[in-house]
């Protein structure tokens, strides 16, 4: 029998199966990791971290946790599963300015350096102890913009301005509205709490009283800003005055949905490996070539035979 | 998915395609749909050579599933740390974020601006100079911080390079911080060698246009951490323009230069080593940086990060092989009397 013979032989039947298998494992074997069109996401994530998020209006594992701590658990959760595809970058905001820490870096590949950069966020990087959120908001669109590429903004504050805002210092955004996007995200509760009192390096010494922080003078006599809750309203309304789209923390997840949010995403080229493609293919021929006999489990009586491969 | 095995790792990428395995059993189950039929099997004499040829066969057959299925989890090992000995240091970077550090940098007899967007900015300048010292110095370890009015903990120690570049970048950004307190600034830069194994040379690596005072018993708890944590003091001293050099002042008059004097020479009393680079240049910057980089090339303990290994092409490589053999074994086998 000559090789031909042989080889039409081999490529009868179900053989026919192997000759694409075959083709399809070397394929796999030599398929470089191709460029691919995916979302990605270039995000700086900053975090309020004014006294009035010490409030602990979370709760974690059974522990009541602060608002701070609660936003770096929801950021951190959001970041489990790194995507390569995605760049972040820390900030934090205190007084009327922010002061940026991180400018984004890809995830996966530091993704452990990020995960201590975050930590390493707290209550005693308040360079001052005021909170006026509008401002420190438009101060960071301002910011960002020195940034190339421009990231998106995830703002994480409970809206709670101190000294308290007075109307005729509500002021519009005066930069290009769309310029930078991104989220509000509102990070407390709505009930009243008391404020705890941190001192510089971080030590809590009681709680905030009424005559120590600045009251409200529109509000007559019934202004507490010494208590603090989600100032939700507030922040609603500076998001529709920058553009960004607002939510509150709820849980983790809705963070993870604002952080990948599809409106902020833009194509990046990421090099995938995509041999999982051809090997699947050439599996699945195998196995239909190795099919069990279905017919022989259902009781066909058993017939002397000889079996062959 | 890491299994650790007798002093190597093990993991897959895609663990859940080990759930795939039992298709590897397939080929070992009878096919009535490849029988022949034989009008008499006792006619026949024993085939020994059949037999094997069969064997053969579905030895390739699952090891063709076996491998394919193996290799779709993507087996390797992963990513570890190898302790080496290379040169180098552990770099705390201590970054003054203050308003003076938007002034430019100007030639001695021009007045400094405060402009943003200058690239002569005291911050950009420095900046830049630092970026270039991270790029070059793969092996060391760095760490930075910022300060103002308060220390920021940017990074803790890393051998990520991107990530202490990025807080680099960030640090060109950020406004001026009201207030600058240097010795809380110090001792949160001190602290970052705290509870650290000494694995080489040390260096606190202060990038600031002075200006800062610190008390008395800061300057003790200042001392005490150095010698405690033997950290050794290099200060680029971004100089304000047309100001006279540290050392040249008996007494100093302006006010400004009084604190920048008061802090040299406190500098001076440190139980570890200390030097100033002053600069009043861009140029003056990146030799002070080359020399830094100079000096801190003694041998330093460090981890190479050896990076995960893939075994999936030689698993790839094997199911070609069984593939092929089976193809090979079939041309040898009769499939049917037609």
């Amino acid at each position: 029998m000559n090789i031909r013979a042989r080889l039409l032989r081999a490529l009868r039947g179900e053989g026919r199966l192997l000759l694409p298998a075959v083709a399809l494992l070397v394929l796999a074997l030599f398929l470089p990791p191709l460029p691919i069109t995916r979302p990605a996401y270039d995000l700086v994530v900053i975090f309020d971290v004014t006294q009035s998020m010490n409030v602990p209006d979370y709760e974690l594992d059974g522990r009541l946790v602060s608002r701070l701590d609660y936003a770096k658990y929801a950021v951190a959760e959001a970041l489990r599963s790194p995507r390569c595809d995605t760049r972040i970058g820390w900030g934090v905001f205190a007084g009327r300015k922010i002061v940026m820490l991180l400018a984004p870096v890809e995830v996966c590949g530091n993704y452990s350096a990020l995960l201590a950069a975050l930590a390493n966020i707290d209550g005693r990087m308040a360079f001052e102890n005021a909170s006026e959120v509008q401002e420190g908001l438009y101060w960071a669109l301002g910011n960002v913009q020195q940034l190339r590429p421009v990231p998106d903004v995830i703002f994480m504050t409970d809206g709670h301005e101190a000294p308290p805002l007075a109307p005729d210092l509500a002021r519009d955004y005066d930069g290009a509205k769309g310029a930078v996007r991104g989220w509000l995200v509102g990070v407390g509760d709505t009930t009243l709490k008391p404020i705890p009192k941190t001192d510089a390096d971080g030590k809590r010494i009681g709680y905030w009283h009424d005559t120590e922080v600045l009251q409200s003078a529109n509000a007559g006599g019934s202004s507490h800003e010494h208590l603090s809750d989600l100032h939700e309203p507030h922040l609603q309304q500076l998001a529709k005055n920058v553009g960004f789209r607002y939510r509150r923390l709820t849980d983790a997840r809705a963070l993870d949905d604002a952080m990948h949010d599809r409106a902020l995403a833009h194509p990046a080229h990421v090099l995938t490996d995509l041999r999982w493609l051809p090997v699947s293919l050439a599996l699945l021929l195998l196995a239909w070539r190795f099919r069990p006999d279905w017919r022989s489990w259902i009781g066909r009586p058993k017939r002397a035979s000889a079996t062959n491969i | 998915m890491t299994l650790l095995g007798t002093g190597f790792a093990f993991d897959f990428v895609q663990p859940w395609a080990l759930a795939l395995l039992p298709l590897a059993l397939l080929p070992l189950l009878r096919r009535h749909r490849e029988e022949l039929a034989f009008p008499a099997l006792a006619w026949l004499p024993p085939d020994r050579i059949g037999r094997l040829v069969d064997g053969l066969g579905r030895v390739f057959a699952v090891a063709a599933l076996l491998t394919a299925v193996l290799a779709l989890a993507q087996p390797g090992r992963p990513e570890s740390e190898v302790p080496r000995i290379g040169r180098g240091a552990e770099i705390v970077v201590l970054f003054d974020s203050s308003l003076s550090m938007d002034d430019e940098m100007v030639k001695r007899g021009q007045l400094p601006k405060r402009n943003r967007d200058s690239p002569l900015r005291k911050r950009n300048i420095a900046r830049e100079a630092l970026a270039r010292l991270v790029a070059r110095r793969p092996d060391d370890r760095f760490a930075l911080l910022m300060f103002g009015a308060a220390p920021f903990r940017v990074t803790p120690f890393s051998q990520h390079p991107d990530v202490i570049q990025a807080g680099i970048t960030a640090a060109g950004v950020s406004n001026g911080l009201p207030g600058t307190d240097l010795g809380r600034g110090l001792l949160a830069a001190i602290s970052q060698f705290d509870h650290r194994a000494y694995t080489g040379s040390r260096v606190l690596l202060l990038v600031s246009d002075g200006a800062a005072e610190i008390d008395d018993s800061t300057r003790q708890q200042i001392r005490d951490g150095m010698a405690r944590n033997r950290i050794a003091l290099d200060w680029i001293y971004l100089r304000s323009a047309n100001w006279p050099r540290l050392e040249d002042e008996d007494e100093p008059r302006p006010t400004a230069l009084i604190t920048d004097v008061a802090m040299h020479r406190f500098f001076k009393t440190l139980p570890t080593a200390y030097h100033v680079f002053e600069a009043e240049s861009p140029d003056a910057v990146s030799r002070a940086v080359a020399e830094i980089e100079r000096q801190q090339n003694l041998p330093l303990e460090y981890l190479e990060r050896v990076p995960r290994r893939d075994y999936s092409p030689m698993l790839y490589l094997f199911a070609v092989l069984a593939c092929t053999l089976l193809f090979v074994q079939r041309a040898y086998v009769l499939r049917s009397w037609t």
